[in-house]
């Protein structure tokens, strides 16, 4: 029950971050798949092609969801009500589809 | 090496997306006798469908953000050139689902635990749909991306 209820954390947090990573560039690293380099720090434009942000909010995201999983008290982690496993992922594909909707204006 | 990584791809998506399908209609199914066809469809066991959606997911997520590199560089260039905002756009809402129902994982896995819990089927129901939705959308985005550039075209 105690592992259930981290696990449960984890997947709400790190969802919640994941979108905050992207809305804010919270990356934790950039990939420069032309240079096939990973670095902390924006490389200049003109050498090293395309940046890649995904798997740095992916990173990002899994840090801080490993992070409050294991230091938020599991009775809290308990006693959250299943339905927020569902109602932030509804919400975040909200976000989601207004944040990217400039694709198509 | 990329066009079979990306076969692979769409291979563990198809996979995927028939169990996930199933699980979900499963969940929502109202205990019935078995008639027909449609019935059958959904007179499974939900949760014998969990680890192997969970496997399933992560392999076909792996193999996608492999071959995601290779995208940015050659696809996403060419679709900027021709002026396709709205297939970058699509692609990019992709990449967020696909990111958010991995996350998604670790609950879905709880909430499928056998023995399931009485209380908690309605989250088991809507997070699995939640997630098939994302596998359903990030099939048909990769194939009509696929369509409208594939690799080495």
């Amino acid at each position: 029950m105690i592992t259930n209820a981290r696990l449960v954390v984890f997947s709400i947090v790190s969802a919640i971050v994941y979108v905050l990573a992207y809305n804010f560039g919270w990356q934790a690293f950039r990939y420069y798949p032309l240079l096939n380099q990973i670095s902390i720090e924006a490389l200049p434009a003109k050498s090293s092609g395309p940046t890649m942000m995904y798997y740095g909010w992916m990173g990002t995201a899994l840090i801080a969801g490993l992070a409050v999983a294991l230091i938020v008290p599991t009775k809290i982690g308990a006693k959250l009500p299943a339905a927020v496993a569902w109602v932030v992922p509804l919400l975040l594909v909200a976000f989601t589809l207004v944040y990217e909707k400039h694709w198509f204006l | 090496m990329i066009t079979t990584l990306l076969i692979l791809h769409g291979l563990l998506a198809v996979a995927l997306l028939g169990g996930i399908t199933h699980q979900v209609y499963s969940a929502y199914r109202t205990p019935a006798p078995v008639k027909g066809f449609i019935s059958r469809y959904g007179a499974v066991n939900g949760a014998a469908y969990t680890n192997a959606m969970i496997v399933l997911y992560i392999a076909a997520a792996i193999l996608g953000w492999i071959v995601y590199a290779p995208y940015r560089l050659e696809i996403r260039t060419a679709l900027e050139d021709l002026n396709l905002p709205k297939a970058n756009g699509i692609f990019e809402i992709k990449e967020h689902f696909i990111a958010i129902g991995m996350f998604m994982l670790p609950a879905y896995w709880v909430y499928w635990k056998t023995p399931l819990a009485e209380g908690n089927a309605t989250a088991r129901k809507m997070i699995t749909a939640i997630l098939a939705f994302f596998v359903w959308y990030g099939f048909l985005v990769g194939h009509i991306l696929n369509n409208i550039k594939g690799f080495g075209q």
